[in-house]
């Protein structure tokens, strides 16, 4: 289970998430929205540990991970799976090399098993024959899917996803919504994931966590999320453009009146 | 008054940062060990990849020196002394040339390759998945450089020196084994050690100084660049102020 309390956090005098409090239940899909700027890759950083909070805690399983030390840390980093929003993979390895790192850096096993976890890793996210391929030759939706399986080379109780399908085609990010549900069948991990895609959103949450300017507005089920009453919600899942306050309207152009 | 202020204050926070990123990665020499693949291709990049380059510069460098130095000591009627240029290129230009080529080719190669593993999230993900990047990255790359750059010091002093000895041939018609008599009857062991552990110093200073730009790039492809670019700069500034105190710690032993 992952505790978030009093969560503040920033980068130099810009507060970025100003007492956030967060739980997520162990074995839940939990999906953190918001509009871009608004703290919720921020917040994810602070969750795996990349950054340290100005104040507050980040508990997992009872264990406050702002106060680590370093062998700690490592100690943690083996219990988690992270898929960046780039795909975070080494450029200068191919991808049999990057799902192989994991397995290489922590455990004592044979080659010989490293390279049948790999073949395995990668098929489980439905990529097979690729690794002997450099990152640089796959496509984005490739990449993002290796990306995954180095994730879950070494089998995590909680995995987080930065954006895993933002920039990918709707067929293909139907596709990672389906491989994430598949994996969270198989593995029962707890998974964090940073989306924008409603959609994708709704498919894939156990329950929504939204955020708006650095704060907590509304957690839920997707259904409680869809009847939600706070104005906020309703223009994220509706795709409404901000309301104009008092500048010269986009419509207004269109329609010639701002040259007027 | 206040901008100058700003850059000592700059400089100092940025030499603090480096010398704490030095302090780190020494702390994980133990992990390089056990990873000794990366070390062994850190030592190919650095040494096998720059002999070429740090040969020819160290036979002109030789060239030139005994050319302008012959000159001069013609002009005296002293010709047979120079032998004794060898011993300029032994205490300092073997040593700061050869460091000079080696910021330019392997200390911005580090910053333009950690700079690009840092937007990429490269740097984070070795992070998340419990491995010090301190370690992993600068680690073996200061342990490289801090060998092979003595030894390409030696190569390259050699060069220069049979380079000398041709162009002291050729132009002030003072044969190679009178070059090398006067050479070797002024020139110590204590010379020559100083020499090597200068060039050790160097060594780290280029790598360290390429790491630290590279882990501090921010904004995508421009900012890769101008993080090569201050790699240099920085590790040339560093190895000129360096070259001097090394210089006075190691005459007053």
């Amino acid at each position: 289970m992952i505790k978030v309390s009093d969560l503040v956090a920033g980068y130099g005098d810009n507060i970025v998430l100003d007492g956030v409090n967060l739980d997520v239940e162990s074995h839940e899909i939990l999906v953190i929205m918001g509009q871009s700027g608004c703290g919720k890759s921020t917040l994810l950083r602070h969750i795996i540990g990349l950054n340290r909070p100005i104040s507050g805690t980040v508990e997992i399983d009872g264990t406050d991970i702002t106060r680590m030390d370093e062998a700690g840390y490592r100690a943690f980093c083996r219990s988690m799976g992270v898929l960046f929003q780039t795909g975070g993979l080494f450029n200068s390895m191919t991808v049999g090399d990057n799902v192989a790192f994991p397995l290489r850096e922590h455990t004592r096993l044979a080659e010989p098993v490293i390279e049948i976890v790999v073949r395995l890793k990668l098929d489980q996210v439905g990529l097979r024959g690729v690794e002997k391929q450099m990152p640089s030759e796959l496509s984005g939706g490739m990449r993002k899917r290796a990306g995954l399986a180095r994730a879950l080379a070494l089998d995590p109780q909680t995995l987080f996803l930065d954006e895993p399908t933002t920039g990918l085609d709707p067929i293909i990010a139907a596709g990672i919504d389906e491989l994430i549900l598949r994996l969270h069948r198989q593995y029962g991990a707890t998974m964090v994931v940073v989306a924008h895609d409603r959609a994708s959103c709704m498919r894939i949450a156990d329950r929504i966590a939204i955020f708006r300017d650095s704060a907590l507005v509304e957690v839920g089920t997707p259904d409680e999320i869809q009847s939600s009453d706070n104005e906020y919600v309703k223009q994220l899942l509706e795709r409404r453009p901000p309301e104009e306050d008092g500048g010269t309207s986009t419509s207004s152009y269109v329609s010639g009146e701002a040259t007027a | 008054m206040s901008e100058l202020l700003d850059s000592a204050a700059r400089v100092c926070s940025v030499t603090y940062d480096v010398a704490e990123l030095t302090v780190r990665s020494i702390r994980h020499l133990d992990e390089t060990i056990r990873r000794h693949t990366l070390l062994f291709k850190q030592f190919y990049e650095v040494g096998n990849r720059s002999l070429w380059v740090v040969t020819v510069f160290g036979a002109f460098i030789g060239l030139i020196l005994v050319l302008y130095g012959g000159d001069q000591l013609r002009r005296f009627g002293q010709e047979r002394y120079i032998g004794l240029t060898g011993l300029a290129i032994i205490w300092e230009f073997g040593p700061v040339f050869t460091a000079f080529i080696l910021a330019g080719r392997v200390g911005s190669a580090y910053a333009a390759e950690i700079g690009t593993m840092k937007v990429y999230d490269e740097i984070d993900a070795l992070r998340v998945m419990g491995v010090s990047p301190e370690a992993y990255l600068v680690t073996p790359r200061l342990v490289a450089c801090v060998v092979m750059t003595p030894a390409l010091v030696v190569i390259a002093d050699l060069c220069a020196l049979v380079a000398g000895s041709f162009m002291a041939w050729v132009f002030v018609r003072v044969a190679p084994n009178q070059f090398f008599q006067v050479l070797f009857q002024h020139l110590t062991t204590q010379h020559m050690t100083r020499s090597l552990v200068k060039s050790a110093f160097f060594g780290g200073i280029i790598a360290v100084t390429g790491c630290y730009h590279g882990f501090t790039t921010t904004g995508g492809a421009e900012g890769v660049g101008r993080s090569t670019t201050q790699s240099v700069v920085h590790s040339l500034l560093a190895i000129g102020v360096a070259d001097y105190f090394i210089g006075r710690l190691l005459l007053a032993l």
